[in-house]
């Protein structure tokens, strides 16, 4: 029978990542870290704090624990479990969600058309007959991974080990029984299983204080990177590239030689050069091979992949998208949306006119309607600290109809617990304030309340702010302009929320 | 119910197929509709979408369109002589 991956032979790995043991399974390799290769004279500077670079809390929602290495933002915490694609109306066009989580098994399609070494085999199969043909094609041991988007597929079972096609058969109707976290398997990876010399890390993301692309190599593959970073932050090799410039065997080759030497250089500079080039030329946050495994005959393969796309990225590459079978109305969640987004989704979707409903629910009492790209982050971690209780995140931006945001503040004031709504922007050029006033004061006293009683604050300085300061004065709604920090602003509407 | 936007239009232009239409054409909030039977109608839904841009008043003669912001003690905006 196939032999199962047991949790205790695969404990190193914390997020669901495959390991090998030196071809027998559940015989766990030492942890004892290899020798670290850095020159002596290398910086020790440990692993750089990576700051949140991305402009969606569903994309934080999504970040590798890596991009969060010190990071104490209450908004990473908050935001850890939220929906990863964000859902759009059957009827209107798809939405541009924040982020296209790939499949390990699309992940590795396209680390392969780059020329990246993938385990013999390497397919998806939907049935156990396919599986079977599969590993009757690789001719010796396999390894079968249920196609999940959840985490915790090892710990639930959806990772099983095989001997020949028909164990492997056996185990691919298992796992594609099974489901995990709430998700039904799109098929099962089906790959060869050869025993493992050593793991590394590989990964390229965004460094946001840098604000440039950073390659990650660790030579301490399988286990999570942050945890490596911090206990042996020597076993770390990183490297800034621009977006300008490309990426070169060069530069790969100095980044490789911190943690390698001999033939192993050359082996991995032919990993880490085309994942630099899929990160830029795909769009994506986030491209990580995990781990990236010499063999024990000397070869390197790619045991485990990630890739996440930038949702701007989509349309973009839609022929890629559509030669790797994701459907443009493909939703990719880490929990179903809920009645509240998509309602929020509807709304944005049925006026083209700038943005107001990407929403996501929380359970506090303080509406928000923030917005101006990194601002609306900043306003709503303003708020957590000071200790508001946010109802929602919701970004507007980009000129807004008046009648869609005022869609939006009755959605909004409907929400049971909801008490006041808090109106936050940085300052914009690109979005009139007296247009978005009208909306929200439409919206509020559409739902049978008083714009003065229930608008916390409204901080948005900008084009036409004078006017919109009249119509705000008008229906005695709290406002203020530039001179008045976006922190200030929050603390003023939690204050007020305290008061009622 | 519009509740910062009102528009006058002067009846003699309003029975203008012409400058209807004109309307209807400038207006880019769609405010104004030319119906089947040739009529010009103002669209009160859309009313609160009025960006101020002035386009209207440059149709007819001067006072015979005004877009009055009712948030403003009924400010008009009007084409000036
Ligand atoms: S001012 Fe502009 S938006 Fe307003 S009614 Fe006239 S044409 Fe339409």
């Amino acid at each position: 029978m196939f032999e199962r991956a047991s949790p205790a032979a695969m404990s190193r790995s914390t997020r669901d990542r495959m390991r090998w043991t030196g071809g027998s399974a559940g015989a766990p390799a030492s942890r004892a870290p290899p020798a670290a290769k850095r020159p002596p004279n290398a910086s020790s500077v440990p692993f750089v704090k990576i700051s949140i670079p991305i402009h969606t809390p569903s994309t934080i929602s999504r970040m590798p624990s890596t991009f969060a290495m010190g990071v104490s933002s209450p908004l990473v915490s908050a935001f850890r479990q939220l929906p990863l694609w964000r859902p759009w109306s059957k009827k209107a066009r798809p939405r541009e969600g924040p982020l296209l989580r790939f499949y390990e098994y699309e992940s590795k399609q396209l680390l392969a058309r780059h020329g990246v070494a993938l385990p013999k085999g390497s397919r998806l199969a939907r049935s156990a007959d396919e599986a079977r043909q599969i590993a009757a094609g690789i001719a010796g041991p396999t390894v079968l991974k249920s196609q999940v988007l959840s985490g915790g597929r090892m710990k639930a079972g959806g990772v099983l080990f095989a001997e020949n096609a028909d164990q492997a058969a056996a185990a691919a109707e298992t796992i594609l029984r099974l489901e995990i976290n709430g998700h039904k398997p799109r098929g099962v990876l089906v790959e060869s299983r050869q025993p493992v010399a050593q793991e590394y890390y590989l990964g390229v993301t965004w460094d946001g204080i840098a604000k440039r692309p950073v390659m990650i190599l660790s030579d301490m593959g399988g286990i999570d990177v942050e945890e490596v970073a911090e206990k042996h932050p020597d076993h770390i090799a990183k490297r800034h590239f621009s977006t300008l410039l490309p990426f070169s065997e060069y530069r790969a080759k100095q980044l490789v030689a911190q943690l390698a030497s001999g033939s192993d250089v050359n082996a991995l500079v032919r990993f880490v050069a085309p994942l630099a080039r899929i990160f830029m030329q795909y769009g994506l946050t986030l491209a990580e091979i995990n781990p990236l495994a010499k063999l024990a005959d000397g070869s390197f393969v790619a045991l485990d992949a990630h890739v996440d796309m930038e949702a701007e990225a989509r349309s973009q590459h839609a022929a890629l998208l559509r030669e790797l079978g994701i459907g443009d109305d493909e939703t990719r969640m880490a929990r179903p949306p809920t009645k509240f987004e998509l309602d929020g989704a509807a709304i944005n979707a049925a006026d083209h006119r700038g943005v107001a409903g990407n929403v996501t629910e929380f359970d506090g009492t303080l509406g928000l309607i923030i917005g101006a790209g990194g601002g609306s982050l900043t306003l709503f971690d303003a708020v957590r600290s000071h200790g508001g209780d946010p109802a929602n995140y919701c970004e507007i931006g980009g000129n807004p109809s008046v009648g869609k945001v005022a869609a939006l503040t009755r959605l909004i004031l409907a929400k049971p617990g909801v008490k006041k709504i808090a109106v936050m922007m940085n300052v914009v050029s690109n979005t009139r304030v007296d247009m978005v006033a009208r909306g929200v004061i439409k919206g509020v006293v559409e739902s049978g309340h008083d714009p003065g009683e229930k608008i916390a604050i409204f901080r948005i300085p900008g084009s036409w702010e004078q006017e919109g300061f009249k119509l705000l004065g008008k229906y005695g709604v709290e406002f203020c302009d530039r001179s008045v920090s976006m922190y200030e602003a929050a603390g003023r509407a939690v204050a007020k929320m305290k008061r009622a | 119910m519009a509740l910062f936007i009102a528009v006058d239009v002067d009846p003699e232009l309003a029975s203008d197929s012409a400058a209807s239409r004109k309307l209807a054409e400038v207006c880019p909030v769609d405010i104004f509709k030319v119906s089947s039977s040739g009529a010009l109608e103002v669209i009160e839904k859309n009313l609160d979408e009025c960006t101020l841009c002035e386009l209207c008043l440059a149709v007819g003669k001067p006072g015979q369109v005004a877009v009055r912001k009712l948030y403003d003690d009924s400010a008009r905006l009007e084409r000036r002589a």
